[in-house]
């Protein structure tokens, strides 16, 4: 990059919301991971919604035969992934698995996302609402957030999947709060806000086109990026147990916790539901990391 | 700087003390009586009544609050009703273990991470920058548990190369004035045990390390090329100093600045990732220690054992801010 | 990516044909050959075993203590061990026992009659936190009481006094008669303790702590502390975390140990035992899991001991919950789970279908008890019958957080019976909790739903620890109050005739599977793995099984 055009990069003047949408599109539309990451997640959608029609036997139906003689026989052309230790198709399992994790992740963060915006709103506006919403904040940060996850689950007396949701949804509000107080503080007294407003614009239209749209952005990137957390930590609560009450229920961290003792027979039974794991996490995690490259003019023209 | 640090020291004051009252109010809310958890499955009316008088359950709320923090300045946390021994005595020998977890996982992040990260920003868009950014991509994505399950029995399991549980091979006798296993054998001359209980540190460390590996590479990565733009280090490249100098005189420094912060940040991150890299690997930390004790409601270790991780990530987070204030000019000048 | 993805599953592809190469030549052969290293689940929590009643506590101080009577190894047979000979008079309620001469604790006190009434009385003058059914579960279950009325617990002490006549004759005279006193004698509880070490590191010291739980006070039987007795391992050295380390008794009375020193090593993880074992971490340990049993066969340097199966699994199902107070609700339960399948397919051949509340071996066993098989059909008709409108819903528990040897994997077998109970007309809740605190209190409180996984092991070779425990008297967990069968189990309690007690027995077993309390599904052997080359370890039904016989061979 010539000094020319990073001076006039320096020169180009803020787009309007609907501008910077369209050009963060463009630039996610030509990066090769983010389309991955796009297709990755479009996979797992597909699988999730479509389920019933795509796995070829029901994830809870059991066969207990196929385990008689140990645990647990490995692909074959009825059961491509193989069986799991009650004779279930892993194939199957994992295909039903990617609803509970979407679901948990997108549960979680909305709980996180929604409390954390209106805490940080709050916060942001309201001066005097500032200090304590921001210790409460320091507070909950505090607490390694797994740990604090695990002690929330505790609350509730038994693990299940809301548990799970609310849980990572709680530890996630800090995140959420701090994004949204620092966007709304900073786009405040911007300097295109003060000249927008000195010039005579409605502070309506200074609200919708110039402030929502500079703060949403850093949030969306967060959000996305969340919810391959989300989906971690809920796996890792799972793996401890936590999951949810019927083990029947395919979710992939519990089946992947279930199956840890079969590591020496069976390794696929906890190896297959770890990969899924990590496609769903590194999905959402191409997806966000372009985002924020799109989103951010700090990091824009930069590949 | 001194005042930076010490009106850092009074905004420590009330997070603390909601620190405290926080695990005070979620103890009370969890279900099941800690007076049934007390006793155990043998309890009866009789003796829940004996447990919550000598407890003082039935006081005022904001009694049994003064209680507990009247407790924890006395320093004496209870006893554990898991393992019946002090809590105390517990945490001096979980909490090094954990420790020295940590400082290997983040020895291996750093070792890898920042040297990998540099390499990528130099030679940017190249190969070495693909792998970086694919290698931190897997390191973000893959969780902590499964990472630890694979290397153990990939390392351990098939191979045999470490071994696979625990911090020592019981069958080495060595003395343990710290806790530390690695700087006990150093301090004691015993290499043999020293050196076993690094093989036990390196898989743990690895799969705790991967997360701080990603992020340390990635953000090494991006302040490296943010450096690398900056007036000062085209100044310096047009006045003819070596590239290498630059590198090492401009770039590097002061793209250390956010990567020192970052390390720093990350000791939450890496106390959640405590709890399971050592529930696989039957490591005998304070992350393991901690959920058994929320699973089985052992109250008093939770009530002094949550509080005292908090004040260390607390403290820890001072530490990095007061030693940003020292790297940092800017807020250095900000605090006189 | 597709092609990063590609190059990771080649490499794991890779590692795998590696491995197989390499598997052998790396596992490490661990111990010299006077040291054993033996894997455990749990630290100890005392080695006092008047005050615990884990397993783990148990297994150590085995090797470190010994009773008036003993099992001969790998039997529930009774032979003399610090009591040379014993005798019964006055309807079975004065039993006099001649003692071993020459026997010294591992302290060098002298072992006499005045030792054995010195650990009797400490038993029966137990107060406060001693006093408890959690404290001294064996003393309070087999005695029934203190000589204090305990807070909060029915006392009936079946002690009265012990009496030394010269050094080696103790006369032992109960309030009544029990048919199962001189069998519960061989509990390691009952071990023979010395007392002058007792007092010494204050073993009666410890009270309720601060914290409400029981805490040693003393020196004694706590880490780092001391335990004495006269078997053929004494106490080197227990510290939490690290080890447990026990050494040869060199003046032991009998024949003396080949090991210079057993350690036991806790690793609570099921998994990091097994794997420890292939990397030689250890020799051996307990409690092999079904589906690692072919990986330790198939491993040439490991091998499989099989203990005798001497427990049972059981569905409980509580009478307090409605319906299951109808009988024909019971029997659909009963019909409803598919026992044959789950014993086939995840006990690995290592289990037997079980038919009634004990196993085969133990004295009053029938072999004409109703039985029950899968049968979805008739468990519909039955709850039809019953009048109930299909599905029944029913509220069923299982354990996380444990495995039992009857019950290796609770969440499996709870799956596949929910399965089966779906099939024949009822509808199943799931529910969880943590085996402790949560899971074991509900159960006996009666608060874990109608339906519940739990299970037994045997202590010692009578039938009223199995189905006296279970049935004797009018239980939460059970939820029915049936005197009939009260009456017959206590009659059969004190009936000193072995074949009119067996009969007795058969008569209650055939009562109870009619009656249909709970489901028992299977009776396991339980594994124990090993390095190849350790040799003489003797599996027990009842779990005593000595280190002193064991030895490296090669």
């Amino acid at each position: 990059m010539s000094i020319a055009e990073m001076e006039g990069r320096e020169l180009e003047l803020e787009p309007t919301g609907a501008g910077l949408w369209r050009d963060a599109f463009q630039r996610v539309r030509r990066s090769p991971p983010a389309i991955v990451g796009v297709v990755m997640i479009a996979i797992l959608v597909f699988l999730a919604i479509f389920a019933p029609l795509v796995a070829p036997y029901s994830p809870t139906e059991q066969n207990l035969e196929l385990v008689a003689n140990g645990c647990c026989p490995g692909p074959s052309r009825e059961h491509l992934l193989g069986v799991d230790d009650l004779g279930r198709d892993e194939l199957s399992r994992l295909i039903y698995g990617a609803r509970y994790s979407l679901l948990i992740g997108v549960v979680a963060v909305t709980i996180g996302l929604s409390m954390g915006l209106l805490l940080g709103a709050i916060a942001g506006y309201f001066r005097r609402a500032d200090s304590p919403i921001m210790r409460l904040m320091d507070i909950m940060l505090a607490i390694p957030g797994f740990l604090m996850a695990i002690g929330i689950v505790a609350l509730f007396g038994e693990g299940g999947l809301l548990q799970v949701m609310i849980a990572i949804g709680v530890v996630n509000i800090p995140i959420f709060t701090r994004l949204m107080r620092g966007s709304i503080i900073a786009q405040s007294d911007n300097d295109y806000v003060l000249a927008a407003r000195s010039v005579g614009v409605p502070n309506r239209k200074i609200l919708g086109s110039h402030i929502v749209p500079n703060a949403i952005s850093p949030v969306i990137v967060a959000a996305t990026l969340a919810l391959a957390t989300a989906i971690i930590d809920a796996a890792g609560l799972g793996f401890l147990g936590l999951g949810p009450q019927d083990p029947a229920t395919p979710e992939w961290g519990t089946m992947l916790t279930n199956t840890v003792r079969y590591l020496q027979t069976a390794p696929f039974l906890a190896i297959f539901p770890g990969i899924a794991i990590v496609i769903a996490v590194m999905g959402f995690n191409l997806i966000g990391d372009a985002l924020r490259e799109a989103l951010d003019p700090k990091l824009r023209g930069r590949t | 700087m001194l005042r930076f640090a010490v009106r850092r020291l009074i905004l420590l004051v009330p997070i603390l003390i909601g620190l405290s009252l926080l695990v005070f109010i979620w103890i009370r809310a969890l279900p099941g009586s800690p007076a049934q958890a007390l006793l155990g499955e043998r309890a009866t009316d009789e003796s829940i009544a004996h447990v919550r008088d000598q407890y003082g359950l039935d006081e005022p709320i904001y009694d049994q609050y003064w209680r507990y923090l009247q407790t924890i300045g006395s320093g004496d946390l209870g006893t554990s009703i898991a393992s019946r021994r002090p809590i105390t005595e517990e945490i001096q020998e979980r909490f090094p273990a954990t420790i020295e977890l940590a400082i290997s996982a983040m020895l291996f992040a750093t070792l890898i991470g920042i040297p990998l990260g540099f390499v990528a920003a130099k030679r940017h868009g190249g190969a070495v920058d693909h792998a970086s950014l694919f290698v931190s991509l897997i390191g973000v994505s893959i969780p902590v548990f499964f990472l630890a399950l694979l290397l153990k029995w990939l390392f351990a399991v098939e191979l045999g190369w470490l071994p696979s549980v625990g911090r020592q091979d019981v069958l080495i006798d060595a003395e343990h004035p710290t806790n530390f296993y690695v700087l006990d054998g150093i301090i004691t001359g015993n290499w043999n045990a020293a050196w076993d209980a690094v093989k036990h540190l390196i898989l743990p460390a690895i799969a705790l390390g991967s997360i701080p590996l990603a992020i340390t590479a990635r953000i090494t990565r991006a302040s490296v090329l943010d450096v690398q733009n900056e007036d000062y280090v085209r100044t310096a490249r047009a006045k003819g100093i070596s590239p290498s100098a630059v590198d090492r005189r401009h770039v590097l420094r002061n793209a250390m600045l956010p990567i020192s912060t970052i390390v720093g940040l990350q000791v939450g991150l890496l106390l959640s990732g405590a709890i399971l890299t050592e529930t696989v690997f039957a490591f005998p930390g304070i992350g393991t220690w901690l959920q058994m004790a929320i699973v089985n409601r052992d109250y008093p270790v939770i009530q002094g054992g949550v509080l005292f991780v908090a004040i260390i990530v607390v403290l820890v987070n001072l530490l990095v801010d007061i030693s940003y204030g020292l790297l940092n000019p800017r807020i250095r000048l900000a605090g006189r | 990516m597709g092609k990063g993805l590609k190059v990771l599953l080649a490499a794991v592809a890779v590692a795998l044909t590696v491995t197989a190469a390499t598997l052998a030549a790396t596992s490490r052969t661990g111990a010299t050959s006077d040291t054993l290293v033996f894997g455990t689940a749990s630290e100890p929590t005392s080695l006092d075993g008047a005050v615990v009643s884990d397993g783990e506590s148990l297994r150590v101080i085995d090797q470190i203590t010994e009773g008036l009577v003993g099992l001969k190894n790998g039997t529930t047979v009774i032979v003399p061990k610090l009591a040379t000979s014993w005798k019964a008079s006055n309807a079975g309620k004065v039993w006099t026992f001649k003692l071993r001469k020459g026997v010294q604790f591992q302290d060098g006190t002298p072992f006499n009659a005045k030792a054995v009434c010195a650990n009797f009385d400490r038993w029966y003058n137990f107060t406060g936190a001693f006093a408890s059914d959690s404290t001294s579960y064996y003393y309070y279950t087999v005695f029934g009481g203190y000589k204090k009325k305990s807070a909060g617990l029915t006392n009936a002490p079946l002690y009265r006094s012990c009496k030394a006549v010269g050094d080696s004759t103790a006369v032992i005279t109960l309030r009544r008669p029990n048919a199962a006193f001189l069998g519960a004698l061989s509990l390691t509880a009952f071990g023979m303790q010395s007392p002058t070490a007792m007092a010494k590191y204050g073993a009666n010291k410890g009270t309720l702590s601060k914290d409400g739980v029981f805490t040693p006070g003393g020196q004694y039987g706590v880490p780092g502390g001391y335990a004495v007795g006269t078997g053929p391992f004494k106490l080197e050295s227990w510290k939490i975390g690290d080890k447990l380390e026990i050494v040869r008794n060199d003046s032991y009375w009998g024949k003396k140990a080949f090991l210079r020193r057993v350690i036991f090593r806790s690793i609570p993880d099921n998994a990091a035992r097994l794997q420890a074992l292939q990397t030689g971490e250890i020799q051996g340990y307990d409690l092999v899991e079904p589906q690692d049993i072919p990986t330790v066969q198939k491993n040439s340097k490991l091998k499989v001991l099989d203990r005798p199966a001497f427990n049972v699994a059981y569905v409980t199902i509580n009478q307090a919950v409605k319906p299951f107070d109808n009988p024909l609700v019971r029997q659909a339960v009963a019909y409803g789970l598919d026992r044959a399948g789950v014993v086939k397919s995840f006990y690995a051949g290592r289990g037997t279908v079980a038919n009634e509340f004990m196993p085969p071996e133990v004295v009053g066993y029938s072999k004409g008890v109703k039985k029950y098989s899968y049968n979805p059909a008739k468990a519909k008709q039955l709850l039809q019958q019953a009048g109930l409108t299909l599905p029944v819903e029913v509220e069923f528990w299982y354990p996380t957080d444990v495995s039992r040897p009857y019950m290796p994997d609770p969440a499996r077998n709870f799956q596949a019976f929910a399965a089966s109970l779906d099939k024949s007309g009822f509808k199943v809740i799931p529910k969880s909790a943590p085996w402790r605190p949560d899971y074991v209190s509900r159960v006996q409180a009666g608060t874990a739903g109608a339906l519940n996984l739990i299970g037994w092991t045997g202590d010692f070779g009578d039938p009223d620890n199995f189905i006296g425990t279970f049935f004797r008297t009018q239980q939460g967990q059970w939820g029915f109050n049936n005197p009939k069968l009260f009456a017959l189990l206590n009659k059969a309690l004190i009936e000193t005739s072995i074949s009119k007690r067996a009969a007795l027995y058969r008569q209650a077993n055939n009562m109870i599977m009619n009656f249909l309390p709970g489901v028992p599904y299977v009776h396991t052997k339980p594994a124990l793995a090993f390095q190849k080359n350790v040799v003489g370890y003797i599996p027990s039904p009842v779990s005593l099984e000595p280190f002193s016989t064991v030895r490296f061979v090669g």
